[in-house]
């Protein structure tokens, strides 16, 4: 009985927390909690105009101030908050399946596909990622549901070069060999024996990356690429600001604070899932 | 003599310019432990691979693997799927590198029922608490959700067999399957397999490096060097009257219980470099008995008594005297 206790306990992940994941998960539950019920945090209306404050300073009233056309930033924060966690889940969730699927085919069976990858890896590098991306908006358009797919189409490379590394060791071990003296077929051998060996990569880049897309999607929202205005974004609330920096700095400070806070909770966090994954494998 | 389980014709392997195996050549009978027996680098492990196509795709086998009338080196992956696992099982070196590390041990048995004997959910989970039970793990149904590293070495080692045999095949090929463990071990794996072969009235090919363990378990031997079979007969026959210099030079090299503090002879030299085998017979370099002859060019298979082949020019002189304490 208390042999099969331990078991069952060991079983279970070992979660020692560590104190920058700590962090990272309280950061990532405000973020959460404001991305799903902004209505009930925040005190205002994102889109309502107040002309009796207008570029007011953070006060009682309005914690991080007012914009130009009196609407409270505090609000706007939080929306955008709904947003930006889209940006992060919508721009990665493709890339992480597609490019994790697809760098698993690629290691398994090599063969002209491979290669064909291979180079068109090298062709996307020699390209800076931000540049690739407005290039794409710039031919679809600006707007969030383009800048998904522009992040998209660039982005499941790297998963899939992740990957494919992870496939080509592990595929020379003998329990893959094993599996395959079982009778088994390619597709149960790559999704059943193979894809939980080699995960792990991918899902701790995806942390990273979804730190990332938060920045790029600001920064495109920033460039008047991603979101669109009157939508709460924080590029979009940075680049409203931007022309009141020197008078109302609440403007484009607090939006910024949201997004290295969004930066440092998915990176806090990644490390935290890291780590948790290492220690198990 | 009724048809060979399986045969072994002629089986030659190219990867790039070596030839790592150039001619072996077995059969095994329904219910026989053959045991496979070289030095390292000899191709016995090789072989085995190369049986259920398991060697890389820059590697060249010829000759002819029949199987239930099939030749093997033939058969499309598909068809060819469906011999391993169902009718031919494997068992490798060191089960905690053949044993998927994040998959529970009794996923990794039940998956095997289900692909080849589709059986699911209860009916599979209980199947794999007795195959569990079988191999000799205690609390078998507990042990199924339990991870590979969860297992010590021989515990692994029985786990492998256990999914090996799931599918209840006609033969096992065991590729050096306790050479990784400690010899106490060892000895239950051993007699969990002589076990098994004769509850489940399978076959055995038992690759090793140790004449020990074939002396301990096989019903024949066969001698492998330099990627070629130089003697193969039974056991009893072959431990008390080698046909072959090899064999010969091996058995002198281990120890005898019977006699304390005895000095072994090792065989001279190196197993020849695979770029470059000599002309003749591929032991005549390091052979105490070499004759001109055994230089010029590879002596053949030749009968050396009932139901034994020997490779060696000199198989009658050998033979005809019993071997000599050294």
């Amino acid at each position: 009985m208390s042999q099969a206790l331990t078991v069952a306990s060991r079983r279970r992940w070992a979660w020692k927390v560590a104190p920058g994941p700590a962090i990272g998960a309280v950061l990532m539950g405000l973020l959460l909690l404001c991305a799903i019920a902004p209505g009930a945090l925040a005190p205002y209306s994102p889109l309502a105009f107040d002309y009796h404050a207008l570029l007011k300073p953070p006060s009682a009233a309005h914690w991080f101030g007012t914009d130009n056309f009196g609407r409270d930033i505090l609000s706007r924060v939080i929306y955008a908050s709904r947003i930006d966690m889209q940006i992060a889940v919508f721009s990665t969730s493709f890339p992480f399946l597609f490019g994790t699927a697809l760098g698993c085919l690629l290691g398994y069976f090599g063969g002209i596909g491979d290669t064909i990858f291979l180079r068109l890896v090298d062709m996307i590098i020699t390209m800076p990622f931000l540049v690739l991306v407005i290039a794409i908006v710039a031919v679809l358009g600006p707007g969030l549901l383009n800048m998904y797919i522009a992040i998209s189409v660039v982005d499941w490379i790297f998963y899939a070069r992740i990957v494919r590394a992870e496939v080509l060791v592990q595929k020379r071990r003998d329990y893959i060999a094993a599996a395959e003296v079982m009778g088994y077929g390619p597709t149960r051998i790559i999704f059943r024996h193979l894809l939980p060996n080699v995960v792990t990569p991918a899902i701790i880049y995806w942390m990273t990356d979804a730190a990332l897309a938060v920045l790029l999607g600001s920064s495109l929202g920033y460039l008047g690429l991603g979101a669109q205005p009157p939508t709460a974004e924080w590029g979009v609330l940075i680049a409203d600001g931007k022309n009141f920096m020197t008078t109302a700095w609440w403007m484009s400070i607090f939006p910024g604070f949201a997004i290295v806070a969004a930066g440092a909770g998915f990176s806090l966090v990644g490390d935290g899932v890291a780590a948790a994954l290492r220690r198990r494998g | 003599m009724t048809a060979p389980l399986l045969s072994v014709q002629d089986l030659m392997v190219r990867i790039g310019p070596l030839r790592p195996i150039s001619c072996i050549g077995f059969d095994v009978a329904a219910g026989e432990m053959l045991g496979i027996a070289g030095e390292s680098g000899s191709g016995k492990s090789l072989t085995l691979r190369a049986i259920l196509g398991l060697l890389p795709s820059s590697a060249s086998v010829e000759g002819r693997v029949l199987w239930a009338g099939q030749d093997l080196l033939q058969l499309s992956p598909r068809a060819l799927a469906g011999v391993r696992g169902r009718e031919i099982g494997m068992v490798f070196q060191e089960p905690m590198m053949a044993l998927n590390p994040v998959l529970p041990i009794g996923l990794q048995i039940t998956e095997s029922l289900r692909a080849h004997l589709g059986l699911r959910g209860a009916a599979a989970r209980t199947r794999a608490a007795e195959l569990l039970d079988r191999v000799g793990i205690p609390a078998a149904r507990e042990r199924l959700g339990s991870f590979p590293h969860e297992f010590s070495g021989g515990m692994r080692q029985r786990a492998m067999i256990a999914i090996a045999l799931a599918a209840e095949p006609k033969l096992l090929l065991a590729d050096e399957p306790t050479t990784a463990l400690d010899v106490t071990i060892q000895d239950q794996i051993l007699k969990l397999l002589l076990r098994l072969r004769d509850e489940l009235a399978m076959s055995v090919v038992l690759v090793t490096h140790d004449l020990g363990v074939i002396a301990e378990t096989c019903d024949r031997v066969v001698i492998v060097y330099a990627g070629r079979v130089q003697e193969s007969g039974p056991v009893a026959e072959i431990f008390a009257r080698p046909a072959h210099a090899y064999t010969e030079g091996l058995l002198r090299s281990l120890p005898d219980p019977r006699r304390a503090r005895q000095r072994l002879v090792p065989i001279a030299g190196s197993p020849p470099d695979p770029t470059e085998l000599p002309a003749g017979c591929p032991f005549a370099p390091r052979c105490p008995a070499a004759i001109p002859a055994c230089l010029a060019t590879v002596p053949p298979l030749a009968p050396a008594g009932p139901r034994r082949v020997s490779a060696c020019l000199r198989a009658g002189e050998l033979t005809a005297r019993a071997l000599a304490p050294a």
